[in-house]
């Protein structure tokens, strides 16, 4: 019985004493952007409490991300059997659980139960005193996750913005950027349909925070002040368009969009600040069978921030662009970054003609591997060796492009922050032309851009870390067709990128994973008194009142 | 007519009764620190966790009554108190198999502890039979 006692009381000190096996990461993976907020990044030092607010963020999270993967893992030994409906991966002395934290059931909640409402897409709502909505919460003090993108048009009809898919439509929500591609007939009526209602985002206001209509009492509600404009941009071929409405009015069954991009500024708790769409149109007739891909894209950014922008944090992310620089000094340590990270990494475009403009050129993301070709047309001289000199130059001009040629590439996504000089990797063959010696021969024709990467850093959170980059040209004779000195001829030259994961298998050691056995050799009572673990005045009067309370029951 | 004065309760199942007892305290200790290990180190659908614990405690206190009307029966010699015994026995078998086998984790430690249980369940409930039999016969 005393055993018994004893026990109890143990499991009640374990109930008071906090402690915790875990210890944070001080890495924040999700900081991509110095000295600004990163959208729904928890653990940014840049975040105010008001973003952490509306990022719905929890007290011991540091960061929500839509599909993070976690790993939990324990010595194989320990363990009999599992009986568990998760992603198992053995290793040789580990068993890890893969597992997904569901951190936002607000929001999907939500997402649900408005499902069946969906076909009332606009509500005729009565603006008055008594101004209620089942949708729009008025009474909250700041829009934040689980919330719709409310508008308002001119006849007082309030809705939310949905993905434009006709029979995918989901409503779109504060602050979760979204990025999808469809695959569209523009034979089908689907298409006519998004083209319309480019007409009907004309006059439409965005609802900037929940109180934003509570002292309107203008009506039209759509004249109220704290009502955001949404700014409406139409492209047809790259080129800016003046009257959006009339051009699509005038052209509905001749033009397509191949691109819908919601682009809204925000800053928290105000809400909303800026709203644009920008619609990219594309003539029918280009297409061979009817169908392309329509990419739609929601982006969420900080009103009024400025900051560069991060590959990764510090492990490059798949997807993210590749950072290089240009270094022309001997000793390596001055290295020259453009502040747009378009203009770092790039081949040229897939493009009929070839183009040596930089403007058009296709951006190198980590771990996308790319491939491009394009038609060049020898120019007409009458010097042939003139001609392959110009020619080379030419070819570099396309596959280098003619502004920022880069010779090193950052070795991890956050190089920008931290730059260490012995963090850059030079990449390998940059020099090509060689235009003095015999100029047609060796002429390039392709170039192989070989990116090697490997994992590096915790076997079960690993960074991606770019380990070398070397150039591989192609290279042959020029046979040109020439005829009475005139020389006219068509070189198709091609350029690939291809991304090489290097990692070596992970060797897990134990001791690298379980620490508590490390504190164990400091601390006989840890986890429970660890040396974080400090006693107060306050915890010895907890132990004291239990003491009593033991004593009395007891 | 003299009365019978001999002692009929089993002393082998008193002994295991007394040891089960002590052991039963020991695997309380060893089964909640693995509920601490596993709940803190894996990850568990929500209510797993919780509702082992309760079938846990629901099972020591189970296994309590068990021993308890198992020993006052045996010390009685009354053959009800050991066929109550013999019923929850049912459930404490049934719990310590779930612990055994079929839990979202079963460690090496609960194998071994379980089973063992197991063990001290199958031997008591063999002589408990026994004791029953000894009582009916000297009561006809």
């Amino acid at each position: 019985m005393f055993c018994l006692k004893t026990y109890i009381l143990l499991i009640f000190k374990i109930l008071l004493v906090q402690y915790s096996f875990a210890q944070k990461e001080k890495n924040c993976s999700c900081d991509f952007t110095k000295n600004a907020c990163d959208l729904l990044c928890c653990c940014d030092q840049d975040c105010s409490q008001a973003d952490l607010n509306a990022f719905n963020c929890l007290s011991d999270e540091s960061e929500i991300t839509e599909n993070t993967i976690l790993n939990s893992c324990i010595p194989k030994n320990l363990l009999f059997s599992s009986n568990i409906p998760y992603v198992i991966k053995l290793s040789a002395s580990l068993f890890c659980v893969e597992y997904q934290e569901i951190n936002l059931p607000s929001r999907s909640n939500q997402y649900y139960l408005d499902q069946t409402k969906l076909a009332d897409k606009i509500n005729q709502i009565s603006f008055n005193n008594n101004f209620k909505s089942d949708f729009l919460d008025i009474t909250k003090d700041y829009f934040d996750i689980t919330d719709f993108i409310w508008t308002i048009n001119s006849e007082n009809n309030l809705a939310y913005l949905t993905s434009p898919k006709q029979n995918d439509r989901v409503p779109l929500h504060f602050m979760i950027n979204k990025n999808s591609e469809y695959l569209i007939n523009a034979n089908d009526s689907w298409d006519t349909i998004i083209m319309n209602e480019i007409s009907s985002l004309q006059n439409l206001k965005v609802i900037s925070n929940p109180k934003a209509l509570e002292n309107c009492t203008i009506d039209p509600f759509n004249t109220c002040e704290n009502l955001v404009n949404m700014n409406i941009n139409c492209y047809l071929d790259d080129t800016i368009q003046n009257n959006c409405e009339d051009l699509i009015k005038n052209n509905i069954n001749k033009l397509i969009i191949k691109s819908y991009e919601i682009l809204i500024e925000y800053f928290n708790p105000e809400g909303i600040k800026n709203a644009t769409v920008n619609f990219k149109l594309t003539d029918k007739s280009i297409l061979s069978n009817g169908f392309f891909r329509q990419s739609f894209h929601l982006d969420f950014k900080k009103n009024s921030t400025s900051g560069s922008i991060l590959s990764g944090n510090p492990g490059y992310i798949m997807g993210k662009p590749v950072i290089a620089a240009f270094n022309s000094s001997t000793n390596g340590s001055i290295f020259e970054i453009p502040s747009d990270s378009e203009k770092r990494f790039t081949i040229f475009s897939p493009l009929i003609k070839c183009s040596s403009d930089f403007g058009s050129r296709i951006q190198i993301k980590f771990g996308q591997n790319l491939a491009s070709d394009c038609i060049l047309e020898v120019e007409n001289l009458e010097d042939l060796e003139k001609t392959c000199t110009n020619l080379k130059l030419k070819i570099e001009e396309i596959f280098l492009g003619n502004g920022f040629r880069p010779n090193y590439v950052a070795s991890f996504g956050n190089m920008i922050e931290y730059n260490e000089n012995d963090e850059w990797i030079k990449i390998e063959n940059v020099p090509v032309v060689e235009t003095n010696l015999q100029p047609c021969k060796n002429v390039p024709y392709g170039l192989s851009i070989e990116i090697a990467y490997a994992k590096v850093g915790n076997a079960i959170k690993p960074e991606n870390k770019i380990v070398q980059v070397a150039y591989r040209w192609l290279t042959n004779e020029l046979n040109l067709k020439c005829f009475e000195k005139k020389c006219t001829d068509k070189i198709k030259i091609s350029t690939w990128v291809t991304f090489v994961d290097q990692s070596l298998n992970s060797k897990i050691e134990q001791a690298q994973i379980y620490k508590a056995k490390r504190v164990l050799d400091e601390n006989f009572f840890a986890p429970f008194f660890n040396n974080s673990f400090k006693i107060s005045y306050l915890n010895l009067k907890l132990y004291l009142i239990v003491l009593i309370v033991y004593k009395f029951l007891f | 007519m003299a009365a019978d004065l001999s002692v009929r309760s089993s002393l082998p199942l008193q002994i295991l009764l007394y040891l089960n007892q002590w052991y039963y305290i020991f695997w309380l200790i060893v089964e909640s620190l693995s509920f601490v290990f596993k709940g803190q180190t894996l990850p568990f659908a929500s209510g797993v966790l919780a509702g082992e614990i309760i079938l846990f405690i629901f099972l020591f206190l189970l296994d309590m009554f068990r021993i308890h009307f198992a020993t006052k029966g045996n010390l009685t010699e009354r053959i009800i108190g050991i066929i109550v015994s013999i019923v929850l026995t049912l459930p404490c078998i049934g719990g310590s198999l779930y612990l055994l086998l079929w839990q979202h984790y079963v460690l090496r430690i609960e194998l071994i502890i379980n089973a063992i249980q197991l063990v001290f369940i199958a031997l008591e409930v063999i002589l408990e039979i026994i004791a029953i039999i000894v009582f009916a016969r000297s009561n006809a």
